[in-house]
């Protein structure tokens, strides 16, 4: 029973700090690339700005809800409902600190399940979020903007998603465990795995990037090609929910990058005890958070043929190899595996 | 191989992330404008000689003068309208009046929803930008 209570709570915290991150979020991107470009972005609505995000949300409650005649209104509806719900749910298998024994003995997880498969899970709802960006093309009433965009994010799920699932097997083969925290263990006694995995690492990087579909590999809402892609029919809050549904993404998929690969909560040094470890996993998170900002504000979109070249004969070759690699490594037991 | 084209434009945008930004702050800090700028117009009567040179040289034809006589029967000026809702600052007038009695200020902020509150009258241009003077206005003509 205290099981329940206690997801109860944790779901319901890690909501809030997760709308809570969203919103800082959006201050954060506008301000970062505002300076990139010599701007100052926001800065009139409280300390630099900082309530902008606010008063954004109150703007889109109030905007006047538009829906194109043809639309197919159940999937013009519920596309948004689970692209956001989706990302959530991929949310609440990320550990957000590391565990702590309390002193009856338990331990206290600070994700809202300890999933034995969680990395599983993770590609599962990826996999369905894409789902509701499909519907949001499809249910639009023909309009072809949203159509098109539809079709790329359908492309790119499948071509990168493929690429991210690969590379992270690689420390999933070393770890021989699907769960974040024992995959953090692991990595305790061990150098981290991105020095044994170097090439997997450089391939999730590029994938995470593709996945969370940002730039460079902006293809779905590729402002310039078809203006803002799959949720042009959308406005108000709804159209709110797919920009607020992709920094939840790139929260998580930052988030698998240094569970996986950067040891989660080790440090290089200070190492050890509860707030030591939470202060280098979000350093660690806070800056790949960043990097989605810094290559917004620095590349522009790769060609459509180019993303697929890269996904298909660079990036899964690749990975494919490196599996092998790996597996052979591990079996003959080399010194570093 | 090592993204070092990625690499070069990551820097130069990390470099941009600490500079200053060059937005000018303006509604809420004034921008100074250049000496010589040409906005509202400052108009003395008591330097006035009545020539109407202003008036026939107005592109627009925004400037109205009303001359009067006075009790001796010489000219009086009367009135002096500028209809800035036409005035298009090119600065003819001054340039064409014999005693500097027309100056331009730098006084820019004076637009208005409504067009009849851009009708200036000979009070109204007298007391724009005070302090400035025809001696700033001979400097900036040398």
């Amino acid at each position: 029973m205290s099981i329940v209570i206690w997801g109860l709570i944790k779901f319901i915290v890690v909501l809030l700090l997760i709308s809570l991150y969203v919103l800082f979020m959006t201050w954060f991107d506008r301000k970062v690339l505002a300076r990139m470009q010599n701007r100052v972005g926001p800065k009139l609505i409280g300390f630099h700005g900082l309530w902008q995000p606010l008063a954004d949300g109150v703007k889109s409650i109030w905007k006047e809800d538009v829906m194109p005649g043809k639309a197919y209104k159940f999937m013009f509806w519920l596309a948004p409902v689970i692209t956001i719900t989706t990302a959530f749910a991929i949310s609440f298998v990320i550990p957000f600190a590391p565990p702590v024994k309390t002193a009856s003995g338990v331990v206290f997880h600070f994700s809202v399940v300890n999933l034995n498969v969680a990395i599983l899970f993770v590609f599962a709802f990826l996999g369905l979020s894409s789902y509701g960006v499909l519907y949001a093309g499809i249910s639009s009433g023909g309009s072809k903007y949203p159509f098109l965009g539809a079709q790329r994010e359908g492309a790119q799920m499948i071509s990168y998603e493929i690429v991210l699932a690969l590379s992270l097997l690689n420390p999933i083969l070393m770890s021989q465990s699907l769960n974040f925290e024992t995959i953090v263990a692991a990595q305790t006694h061990h150098l981290w795995y991105a020095f044994y995995q170097p090439v997997a690492f450089v391939t999730y990087l590029i994938a995470m990037f593709a996945v969370a579909g940002k730039v460079p590999f902006d293809m779905p809402e590729a402002e310039s090609e078809i203006c803002c892609g799959y949720f042009v029919e959308y406005s108000g809050l709804k159209m709110g929910l797919y920009p607020f549904a992709q920094y939840v993404v790139v929260l998580v998929l930052s988030a698998i990058m240094v569970l996986m690969f950067l040891g989660g909560w080790n440090g290089p040094f200070w190492d050890g005890g509860f707030v030591a470890g939470f202060i280098w996993y979000w350093i660690k998170v806070a800056f790949f958070i960043f990097l989605f900002t810094w290559i917004w504000g620095t590349l522009p979109r790769y060609r459509y043929d180019q993303l697929m070249d890269i996904g298909w004969k660079i990036l899964l070759p690749i990975t494919v190899l490196n599996i092998f690699w790996t597996g052979f490594a591990l079996t003959i037991g080399l010194p570093f595996f | 191989m090592f993204f070092s084209d990625f690499r070069k434009g990551l820097m130069v945008t990390l470099k941009y992330l600490f500079k200053k930004p060059v937005t000018e702050n303006y509604p809420y800090e004034k921008i100074k404008m250049p000496e010589r700028a040409r906005w509202l117009h400052n108009f003395k009567a008591e330097k006035c000689i009545m020539c109407k040179m202003c008036v026939n040289i107005c592109p627009p034809k925004c400037i109205t003068m009303d001359i009067g006589k006075n009790a001796e029967g010489k000219r009086k000026l009367n009135g002096y309208d500028m209809d800035i809702d036409r005035c298009i600052f090119c600065g003819f007038c001054v340039e064409v009046c014999p005693t500097k009695a027309i100056i331009m200020t730098d006084v820019h902020e004076f637009a208005d929803s409504n067009r009849n509150n851009l009708h200036f009258n000979m009070q109204q241009l007298a007391s724009v930008g005070e302090g400035k003077t025809e001696v700033e206005e001979e400097k900036k003509a040398v």
